[in-house]
């Protein structure tokens, strides 16, 4: 699980950095099928439409206002990433911004899937949709 | 939870040892200031409380500005450039034993690179780094080294004062790689852990209404 030192810890190696770089390209597409499902430009991906079913805390929601309402809390988190991924940045991505972002694209999922962030890459299909 | 933060401002254009000036200053907030001049520099030397140093600086540096029209804060002190020389003073160490480690000829390598490079003689190190990396490679913190956030008001005071002089295409290259700058400081700034916990917060709350 990254912990807030992580964020801090350089990569040990090129290896390393490249799976960093790996493991946010992908978290980084399933974050970009939440928000093309939130905002209507595609349809809901199964997967998440079987977490959107889930009880949150104890909690049962409407998927729909649920997707809703994570879109509109964390919408200003969700766009930074897809900043991040676009071409040009990910050419330009220096150390801190490659640990930023992936610790906050595990944030993010982890809270959408109510999970800590460590089980968040389990959680999700090998692939996007 | 605030502190008492000390740091000197450098000033150029209006002349603020004037009474009409000190009581602008004054009235302005900047009664934690004193003010002075040293070779034809002037400079307000700094006591302020603050939540950061940075909120300390940039705060005087507006409280002064707004006080005496036509009055720019050029530099925050102490000197950011240092030589060997001032580096093996400031460490308590030999110039030998400093240029040794600036070489990676002793201790553990990765000295920081010089921030002006003219002749072997005149090379210039920022001091934060370089005392940043005594204390991560050594093990040896070094007192009253200024902490990284000084770099960066220097820094904005630098881009403040240099886009002036610029011709167009420069400024608008100078903006295209703010908005880089400025979406890698909101990404860092995000992915802290306490932004996120008070969103989740936001989120649990939302809820649980």
């Amino acid at each position: 699980m990254l912990t807030p030192s992580e964020l801090n810890q350089q990569f040990s190696s090129p290896a390393d950095r490249a799976a960093a770089q790996a493991e946010l390209q992908r978290l980084g597409a399933f974050l970009r099928e939440v928000v093309a499902a939130a905002s209507g430009t595609a349809p809901v991906p199964g997967w998440l439409a079987a977490e959107l079913q889930k009880p949150l805390r104890g909690h049962r929601e409407p998927p729909g206002e649920r997707l809703a309402r994570y879109h509109t809390v964390f919408r200003d988190e969700l766009q930074a990433i897809d900043d991040t991924l676009s071409s040009e940045s990910q050419n330009r991505l220096d150390d801190d911004s490659l640990r930023a972002a992936r610790y906050l694209a595990r944030r993010l999922l982890a809270t959408l899937l109510d999970c800590p962030p460590r089980e968040v890459s389990q959680r999700l299909p090998a692939t996007p949709s | 939870m605030t502190e008492t933060y000390g740091f000197t401002l450098l000033v150029a254009g209006t002349d603020v040892q004037t009474d009409e000036a000190l009581n602008a200053l004054a009235e302005a907030g900047c009664d934690d200031a004193t003010v002075g001049s040293s070779g034809g520099v002037q400079h307000l030397d700094f006591d302020r409380e603050a939540s950061s140093y940075l909120a300390a600086v940039l705060s005087a540096v507006d409280d002064v500005e707004t006080a005496v029209p036509g009055v720019r804060v050029v530099r925050v002190l102490p000197d950011e450039y240092v030589t060997l020389a001032e580096i093996a003073q400031r460490t308590g160490r030999t110039r030998e034993s400093v240029r040794l480690l600036s070489i990676g000829e002793r201790g553990p390598g990765g000295f920081p690179p010089p921030a002006a490079r003219g002749a072997e003689r005149n090379k210039l190190w920022r001091w934060v780094e370089v005392a940043s990396w005594f204390a991560s490679a050594l093990g040896e913190p070094v007192h009253q080294a200024p902490p990284p956030a000084h770099r960066a008001a220097n820094a904005l005071l630098d881009l403040r004062a240099s886009t002036a002089e610029l011709d167009r295409a420069e400024l608008s290259r100078v903006r295209h790689e703010l908005g880089s700058l400025v979406r890698r400081v909101a990404l860092i700034e995000m992915a802290s852990p306490a932004s996120l916990d008070a969103k989740d917060a936001r989120w649990s709350h939302a809820d649980s209404v």
